[in-house]
Order: C-alpha cells, then structure tokens, then sequence
C-alpha cells in the first residue's frame, strides 16, 4: 500500500505517518512535507522521484503528473486500467493525504495582496484530492488532521478501510473543495479591478457584496418538520460559527427543538444579548 | 392584491382588473398608501386610471395595455414590473415558486421546504351540523388563500371574493381576531354573514366566539386542537358552520 502525503496543515502528521510506516505502508511526499518526515527519521521518497520529473515553477507543478494521477485515478478491479498501469511503470497511490495552501487565512488578513491571494490558490492539492475522492471505492482521501484517527484505527484493525469510511472520506473531500472554491470565488467576486494599480504590492478594494455569494452551511440536525407538518425542515450551522451566536447552544433537556422554537428562540436570545442589565 | 409591510391589506377576485383592484382598495383605503399592488391579470386603462388615484410604490402585472402605460408616464416614480405568470405543472419549479425556504439565526440556517400547499375543495370536512353554502364554500377557499400570506396569527374576514378585515402578526389569536374586526370597522365594511379563516386552530372556543361576535358565519381552521370538540360545540350552539381544513399555514 503507497501513501501521498502532502500537507499545509502539518498538525499531527508526523505521528500519522510514522503509525503508517509501523503497518509497512510506503511513504510518497512533497516539499517541506517530505522534509519533515525525514528529519524524523522516517524513509519517504519524494514525488519527483516517483514522477522522474523535477518540481517546476516554484512549486506550482510538482503533482500534476499522470503517475501520480494515474495512480489515484486507476479502477482496481478494471483489468485493462491495471495493465495500463503495469505498461507505464505506475504504481497505485491507496492513501492520499492533503491538505489546502491556507486560502481562507491569507485573505482574511488585512492588506492581503491580491499577488499572494493567488499565490495562495492551491492546484495541485485539489486536483489530487479530486481524483482520489472520485475514485473513492479504490482510494483513502484524508482532508483534515482530525480524520487521522479513524483511518488508523481500521488499517491497524483490518489492514485496509471500509467502503463506509472511504465513501465517508470522499463526500467530506468533496465538500472541503467546494468550501475552497467558494472561498476563492468570494475574494475574487469581490474584488473592485483597478488596472492601473495592478502590481506585485496591489491590495484591492472589496465589495462586502461579492458577485457570487457561495453560503457553506454544514447541517447540525433534521427537525422533525417545518414552519408548519407538512414542511421538510433542518438546521444547519455557519462553517465559523460566532462565539455567544444561538448554534453554539446546547440543549440540556427537553424534548427536541422545532424549526419554530428555533426560529423564535433567535429572537429571543439576540435582545436578551444585547442588554447588560439583567434581562429576560 | 394590496401589500404593506408582507402582509395584505386587501385582496379581491372580480370579473376583471378593475373590479378585482377596487374591491382590494375598499378593505384597508387607510393602508393601502404606499403599497405594493399584484395583479394576474393585464391592466388595463380603466384598472390602471383608479390605480393612480392612490400613492403605490410597486405594481407588477403579467402586461400591462399601452393605454395603462401611457397613464403611470405621468407617474414616473410608480415602479412597475412586468412578470410572465408561470406557465404551470406539477413542480415548484414549473409554479414559478421556491422549492425550500431559508431563514437565517444566529450563525446559522433554517431550511423548509417552501409552504406550496393548495387546499382543494375535497379537503374541507364540516364538522358543524350547519352547512356551508356553495358560495360560503367559495369563500372559505378564497380566504384560506389569503390566510396563507398573512403572518401569524392570521384571522381573515372575507365575503364575495373580498377580504373585509385582515388582522396579522399578533402573537395572541383573540387580538388578531379584534384588531381584523376594528379595521373592517375603520374601513366601513359590515362582518355580518362573512366566512373567517384563521391560519391555525383555535385552542379554546373564545377564538371561535370573538370571531362569531364580529359577524362571521362560516368559519374555517385547521382542527387537531385537544379542545377540538369544545369549539365544534361552541360553534354550532352559535349556529355558525364550520369546516377542517387539516393543514396549518404559520407564516413568520
């Protein structure tokens, strides 16, 4: 079994990557990545040698290549895909582990310029996070540090991971792409273009309106109907929700809130918020 | 249909545009100022002519003739939209209407599927020993119609196509019920032998009675209250009909 890690985020890789190596699983990575797991001691080849092609362009091609696609990509049970592999000397890619450039924190700095807002566009990542979640019923796809726990325990379980969590790891890459790409469509819709100051030091203007609004609503539970019985209903939270706001409540008891409670209960609780005497 | 602040304060049906937008105007003349007006039908130079009399913001029609054109030149700050009715079907799509309804909260989300409920006469049960007329029956669609566009708690007073006092957003029933009576009041329209519609059942017969004490004699509501049979009897020791129509419209 061959792992790719290439990650930002480099929260709690070394240990995952070192549980790996323990189950014989062989490690593929990148750039400061690979860096780090060497310093710790652990064998790990880099991409450009699995590709036979140097990292070009100051980073910004280095994955882009079929062997790695190839690799996540390939049906295992197609016959013709794995001679295809065979004849081109690829090797399949069963883990992939990546996280983001930090897309969203660049640009919500102040004075981001719009040179490293692009800059910060990741490619590379998501086209193989892509491929993997795509290729799902084959390829483990690991999007975020706090999913490192499950997948190890499974493969040190069963040596390999259930349809369930690799279908589960798919949707969750998924949806971290299009969280991406929504955030990239934001900052870019909100730009106000201003040729002539278009430079390496430019900062644009920002509309608080962008051109397309993209809502990234994670869902925190089904009601049992809506406004009214013959409604579907759920409530779904922010991907940041702001501390003190009403999802962040916890119900301590009590039979299950409706979409009305809900819906009055957010009345309630932002006037009482905004008194500093005692309020009700 | 005559709106102010979401809520309507004058809906008709009549044999064209003017008589539809006239009867409309006699529920709420006071409200109607300013207003927001639909029709489904063309306006016309006679609808547009007595539309003009009034101070409106906003009027949408699906066309609108070159004669009522020519009489909004004069009012150039009238906002008029033109919008093709929808063509129709099965789906919300093809109804020209939302599928889901998304309302914010604190860092967060409600989504519904939208309220597209249509009452068919089918579904009205009398639980009353008197019975709705035909035109009573009418009427009771219609107001339920209208009921559906009003914020809870909604009473609805209608009578021939019209509405004849709408009271909204309370959050007790028995004050929409007074304030629908006090308007129709203010606007000199009688509530003697109307039909009512209220978006949600009455808990306790005093809804029932308040309504019954402004006019009407025909009464529509969901039903599935615990003290269901409380106002059945209250209705019929009144001697008012009353139907079921088994779906509640909240409105927020």
């Amino acid at each position: 079994m061959n792992a790719l890690i290439s990650v930002s985020d480099k929260t709690g890789v070394v240990d995952f990557a070192r549980a790996l190596h323990a189950l014989g699983i062989k490690l593929i990575s990148t750039g400061g990545t690979a860096r780090l797991l060497a310093e710790q001691g652990l064998p790990v080849t880099e991409v450009a040698q699995v590709t036979a092609f140097p990292e070009m362009l100051d980073g910004r091609v280095k994955t882009l290549h079929p062997k790695v696609h190839g690799g996540l990509l390939a049906r295992r049970d197609v016959p013709e895909h794995m001679a295809a592999l065979a004849a081109q000397g690829i090797d399949t890619i069963d883990l992939l582990v990546v996280n983001l450039y930090p897309f969203e924190a660049t640009v919500a700095k102040a004075g981001c310029t719009l040179a490293d807002a692009i800059e910060n566009i990741d490619i590379g990542g998501p086209a193989m996070v892509r491929s993997a979640a795509k290729n799902w019923a084959d390829v483990g796809v690991l999007t975020d540090a706090s999913q490192y726990p499950a997948v190890l325990e499974e493969l040190q379980a069963n040596g390999k991971l259930s349809a369930k969590l690799r279908f589960g790891l798919s949707v969750a890459a998924f949806n971290r792409i299009a969280q991406y790409d929504g955030a990239i469509s934001d900052y870019l819709s909100s730009v106000t273009f201003e040729e002539d100051k278009v430079s390496e030091a430019y900062v644009p203007a920002r509309s608080l309106f962008p051109g397309q609004s993209n809502g990234q609503f994670i869902k925190v539970q089904d009601l049992r109907y809506g406004e009214n019985a013959h409604q579907e209903a759920a409530l779904y939270r922010d991907l940041y929700p702001a501390p003190g706001s009403l999802v962040t409540g916890v119900q301590l008891q009590g039979k299950e809130l409706s979409y009305n409670n809900i819906a009055d209960a957010d009345a309630a609780w932002e006037c009482v918020k905004g008194f500093d005497a005692p309020a009700a | 249909m005559i709106v102010k602040h979401a809520n309507p304060c004058g809906v008709a049906v009549g044999k064209d545009a003017l008589e539809a937008y006239s009867k409309a105007f006699q529920t709420d003349p006071t409200s109607a100022f300013g207003g927001i007006i639909a029709f489904n039908r063309s306006v016309d130079g006679a609808a547009a002519q007595q539309v003009s009399k009034q101070f409106v913001e906003v009027l949408m029609a699906p066309d609108f003739t070159p004669e009522a054109l020519d009489i909004f030149k004069a009012k150039a700050n009238v906002r008029l939209m033109k919008i093709a009715l929808p063509a129709g079907g099965a789906t919300a799509w093809e109804q020209g209407r939302n599928a889901m309804d998304a309302k914010r909260v604190g860092s967060g989300l409600l989504l519904q599927t939208a309220d597209n409920h249509e009452l068919a006469l089918a579904d009205l049960k009398v639980v009353t020993k008197v019975q709705p007329t035909a035109e009573q029956l009418q009427d009771l669609l219609f107001a339920w119609k209208v009921a559906k566009y009003v914020k809870s708690n909604a009473i609805v007073f209608c009578a021939n196509g019209m509405t004849m006092g709408v009271g909204a957003g309370q959050m007790s029933r028995l004050d929409s019920a007074r304030i629908a009576s006090i308007k129709a009041q203010h606007a000199g329209l009688s509530l003697a032998g109307t039909v009512v519609a209220s978006d949600a059942f009455f808990p306790f017969r005093d809804g029932l009675d308040v309504v019954v004490d402004a006019g009407a004699t025909c009464v529509i509501q969901p039903g599935g209250s615990m003290r269901d049979q409380e106002v059945i009897d209250a209705a019929d020791e009144r001697g008012v009909a009353m139907v079921f129509s088994g779906v509640r419209h909240f409105r927020h």
